[in-house]
């Protein structure tokens, strides 16, 4: 309870939380601002180009498609794609933060050298290698990003972890003759879980601003899905007239972005108030 | 005499002094350095040292966490060294341990109660109600209600905190426990419920302690025999009476001077220096660069316990036996 | 009395905190003449780092004073201006943790002068630069206190660094930090708890020479009556937040008149040769008992300990004592 107080005492925290639940609420039920769910990728060739207006609020793009429709149908993508992209790295990345954590000599030397050399691969020229290999696609893009995203994971857990190590109730725990596994699972995990939650959220906006960056380069979501990178790459052609097309597209990126931002921050501060960055 | 419940034979436990390939070399730390000691059952034995003198490391030899380098450790008369730190523990879960911090010793995300039933499942007490009896048993032993197993433990007074500490320890129904410093940062008036409770439990239970500890009135007033720890040797052992009445060994007598009593020490020689590291162990007797009657011959040789009455053995050629207490001289 | 160093009066603080207003200090009163150290002994809870840092001018966060004043040599300690000008200048201050209190990235020479650049030292010149002479002054004091403490070699000290000394050293090389701006106060807070039987005994000594060496007084913290024994003159005993007794130091240890002093001093293994405690635990200072906090745990309390607070009286044996049942006695 107390806890929660302090949350709703950070202003900024609490924005980014909002953000983040009519995200979410709009990627699960789109119907509650969307007409017409399974039509948006259709347009009407006569409303082509059209700006904001009452109708369109958004405007329309090339194709006469409803770009506010579409921009709320992209919430849906972008989450998706970062919620799988999160949860593969965390499933990747904890668990071996844990290990090379826990123990010492080379399988924990092992374990960091490996993330060192991801770590020092650029992210995106590796994702954009990947999709390639692949092929085009959101599952190609989801895969490279988790492949290039684990490291910070495993990072975070491997620092948290050699902290609770050295902690008194661990070397109690040793001391009643408890297994590795069980100290790991038990004891060490749940310690590790606050620092874990603030990189994933943090990670998320990260993902969502990368999947858009891989759409726009063409690496990600194929036409016509509506995906917020793609229609920043589509509508770059008709700037600055037809200024609409890509800002509002652009616009729910910043957001959501934001969003996720604010809310990591301020659930880092209730874990670690010394750690307010400036 | 009977035949001691614990025995350790020259035991060394030595760090580091290894080189190997990705690592920088580390110096050797001779953390414990030939130890030899028997635990009668029943008894309470002390072991008294300043810091760095090697006590904790003995405990975590003794428990197994750490194995040792060369030596023996005998239970109950069977040799059970030179093990791993996962089967040691199995082989001795006769010798527990209470933990220096008990506080600090419990998960802070978890319940006491989750934390005490935790303790009895690794040692394979699968049955819940049977666990639960136990605890409740242990929890009453030491003075607390059940209402406390639904605490967290930053919920516990210090007090409580070792309490806890104690019945989690012997819940597991240990022959012999490891005290570490169990009354370091308790206040005075909370100090002494917590040693009379472990003389009670001790002997309702039937155990045999080793209390490890820096404050020697503690020691005092609850260990029947006494061991003097000096970087990782013990420098002199016998009987607690004998050897706080008559310390034999400078370093003894310096200890037993340098606590501060109730009256002024105006007179009376404070030791000098501080202890050494253990990786730069000076030669010879480890005492001699501070000691005050150090001789040519104590920087060579290493001096051996050698006993100087039937109750107290002193590793130091010249040590005087049957001396006066110096603080009780000054008193008269 | 005006020529007190320190005076502590009345002094009652609350703090708010996330689960109330927790009144931690009710009502300390007590005060340090000048050259003397004065002990001020009390078990954990008792409020003694939160007096230490009112007294340092740096109340913990959320503090509110409720009544009393503290005063160095007459000027207000509690606004935050007047303190800033006299910590660090004229109260000096020893830290517990000689381990925890150097930056180990920096020799210590250059923690302690970057210290003194900021404080000066009282016979600076005026208005003066900090430029390469003054630091050299500064040096050549620090090295004079340094050489005071018993450093050896302490030209070259100070260009070592913290870990390349044992803990008694640091609490040395601290001492002498604290020493270096020629202050007329030093709190130094349980300096002894930290270290080693033998290297406490060496630092007590040493601290009682220097405050005569140097007639500095001093405000020593600690919760070992042994330890006051070997250095203290007077003491004032602490329970719960509220001062219950002051006098000279073998009137507390051999002539205890509050029950709590008695009985904490009974003990004392030196005094008792049974184990004895005190049943009980400290009030938490969120709900603390109405009038003499230590009633609930006392064996001589009636219903007069619970209406009102015992004011501090004046014995006739010079001590101030705050117990109902020892009004006869004053």
């Amino acid at each position: 309870m107390l806890m929660l107080k302090k949350f709703l005492r950070d202003v900024p925290a609490v924005l980014g939380l909002l953000i983040v639940v009519i995200a979410v609420i709009l990627a699960l039920f789109p119907g509650l601002l969307v007409d017409n769910v399974d039509r948006v990728n259709r347009g009407d060739i006569l409303q082509r180009l059209k700006p904001p207006s009452p109708d369109l609020p958004f405007g329309s793009d090339d194709l006469g498609r409803n770009i506010f429709d579409r921009v709320v149908m992209g919430t849906r993508s972008a989450l998706t794609i970062s919620t799988l992209v999160v949860s593969l790295s965390m499933i990747v990345g904890v668990p071996l933060g844990l290990i090379a954590g826990y123990r010492s000599g080379w399988v924990s030397s092992a374990i960091m050298r490996v993330t060192d050399v991801f770590l020092a691969v650029p992210q995106l020229i590796l994702a954009i290698a990947i999709a390639q290999i692949l092929g085009r696609g959101a599952t190609s893009a989801m895969i490279a990003l988790a492949v290039t995203y684990w490291p910070f994971f495993t990072r975070t857990v491997y620092a948290e972890t050699q902290k609770i190590r050295a902690s008194l109730f661990v070397e109690a725990l040793e001391g009643y003759g408890a297994s590795t596994t069980r100290i790991m699972l038990f004891h060490i995990l749940p310690n590790v879980a606050a620092p874990v939650i603030v990189r994933a959220t943090v990670g998320m906006g990260f993902v969502i601003l990368t999947a858009a960056v891989l759409g726009f380069l063409g690496v990600g979501a194929v036409p016509p899905a509506p995906d917020w990178g793609l229609q920043i790459s589509e509508g770059r052609k008709y700037l600055p007239v037809h200024w609409w097309y890509a800002t509002f597209p652009g616009l729910a990126i910043l957001f959501l972005v934001l969003g996720f931002n604010l809310l990591g921050d301020g659930l880092r501060d209730l874990v670690d108030p010394r750690l307010r960055r400036s | 005499m009977s035949r001691p419940l614990l025995e350790t034979v020259d035991l060394k436990t030595h760090y580091g002094g290894t080189r190997s390939l990705l690592s920088k070399p580390k110096p050797l730390v001779r953390a414990v350095d030939g130890v030899s000691l028997k635990i009668q059952p029943g008894e309470v034995l002390g072991l008294v040292g300043e810091s760095g003198c090697g006590k904790s490391t003995i405990a975590k030899t003794l428990l197994g966490l750490e194995r040792e380098t060369e030596g023996a450790i005998l239970l109950d008369g069977f040799d059970v060294g030179g093990r791993d730190p996962a089967e040691a523990r199995k082989v001795r879960s006769d010798i527990q341990y209470v933990h220096q911090d008990p506080g600090a010793a419990l998960d802070p995300w978890w319940r006491v109660g989750d934390t005490l039933h935790e303790t009895l499942k690794i040692h394979g007490v699968s049955d819940r109600a049977e666990r639960q009896a136990r605890i409740l048993e242990m929890l009453n032993a030491v003075g607390l209600n059940e209402g406390f197993l639904r605490r967290y433990p930053h919920e516990l007074s210090g007090g409580q905190q070792r309490r806890i500490g104690l019945a989690r320890t012997l819940s597991l129904r240990p022959r012999m426990v490891i005290l570490d410093e169990p009354t370091s940062g308790l206040d005075l008036s909370v100090q002494a419920t917590v040693l009379k409770l472990m003389l009670d439990l001790r002997a309702t239970y039937d155990l045999t302690y080793l209390f490890i500890s820096h404050d020697l009135s503690v020691v005092e007033r609850l260990c029947d025999r006494v061991a003097i720890m000096y970087l990782g040797r013990i420098v002199e052992i016998g009987s607690a009476d004998q050897v706080f009445s008559a310390p034999a060994h400078p370093y003894t007598r310096a200890l037993l001077e340098s606590a501060p009593t109730l009256t002024r020490q105006d007179s009376g020689q404070v030791i000098q220096g501080d202890p050494p590291s253990p990786t730069r162990r000076p030669e010879g007797c480890a005492f001699h660069p501070r000691c005050p009657m150090a001789q040519a011959d104590c920087r060579q040789s290493v001096p051996q316990l050698a006993e100087v009455s039937d109750s107290q053995s002193v590793a130091c050629p010249y040590a005087m036996p049957g001396q006066v207490r110096p603080a009780e001289a000054f008193a008269s | 009395m005006s020529d007190d160093i320190l005076s502590v009066r009345d002094l009652k603080l609350s703090v708010k905190g996330d689960a109330g207003l927790a009144q931690i200090l009710d009502h300390v009163d007590f005060a340090v003449k000048p050259g003397e150290v004065m002990g001020l002994v009390g078990e954990s809870g008792c409020g003694k780092s939160t007096l230490i840092r009112t007294i340092l001018g740096l109340p913990p966060k959320g503090a509110r004073i409720d009544s009393g004043t503290v005063a160095f040599r007459g000027r207000n300690l509690l606004d935050p201006k007047e303190a800033q000008q006299i910590r660090g200048r004229e109260i000096g201050f020893i830290p517990q943790d000689p381990f925890q209190a150097f930056n180990p990235v920096f020799t210590v020479g250059a923690q302690i002068l970057e210290i003194l650049r900021w404080s000066g030292l009282p016979d600076d010149p005026k208005g003066a630069r900090y430029d390469k002479s003054l630091r050299a002054r500064h040096k050549a004091r620090l090295i004079e206190v340094l050489r005071a403490v018993q450093i050896p070699d302490p030209e070259e000290a100070l260009d070592r660094y913290p870990h390349q000394f044992s803990g008694g050293q640091r609490q040395r090389i601290l001492i002498a930090g604290a020493l270096a701006t020629r202050p007329s106060l030093i709190l130094a807070d349980e300096p002894t708890t930290a270290l080693d039987v033998t290297t406490q005994m060496q630092i007590l000594r040493l601290l009682r020479e220097l405050a005569a060496d140097y007639n500095v007084a001093m405000l020593f913290v600690t919760h070992d009556f042994g330890v006051v024994a070997q250095i203290c003159d007077r003491v004032s005993v602490m329970y719960a937040g509220q001062t219950v007794e002051t006098g000279t130091t073998p009137q507390i240890i051999d002539g205890p008149r509050h029950p709590y002093t008695g009985m904490l001093m009974a003990c004392h293994p030196e005094r008792s040769t049974e184990i004895t405690g005190i049943p009980g635990q400290v009030s938490s200072p969120l709900t603390p008992p109405p009038g003499c906090r230590f009633a609930p745990r006392c064996p001589r309390a009636t219903e007069a300990c619970t209406s009102a607070r015992p004011g501090l009286l004046n014995s006739r044996d010079g001590r101030q004592l705050a117990c109902v049942h020892e009004e006869e006695f004053a």
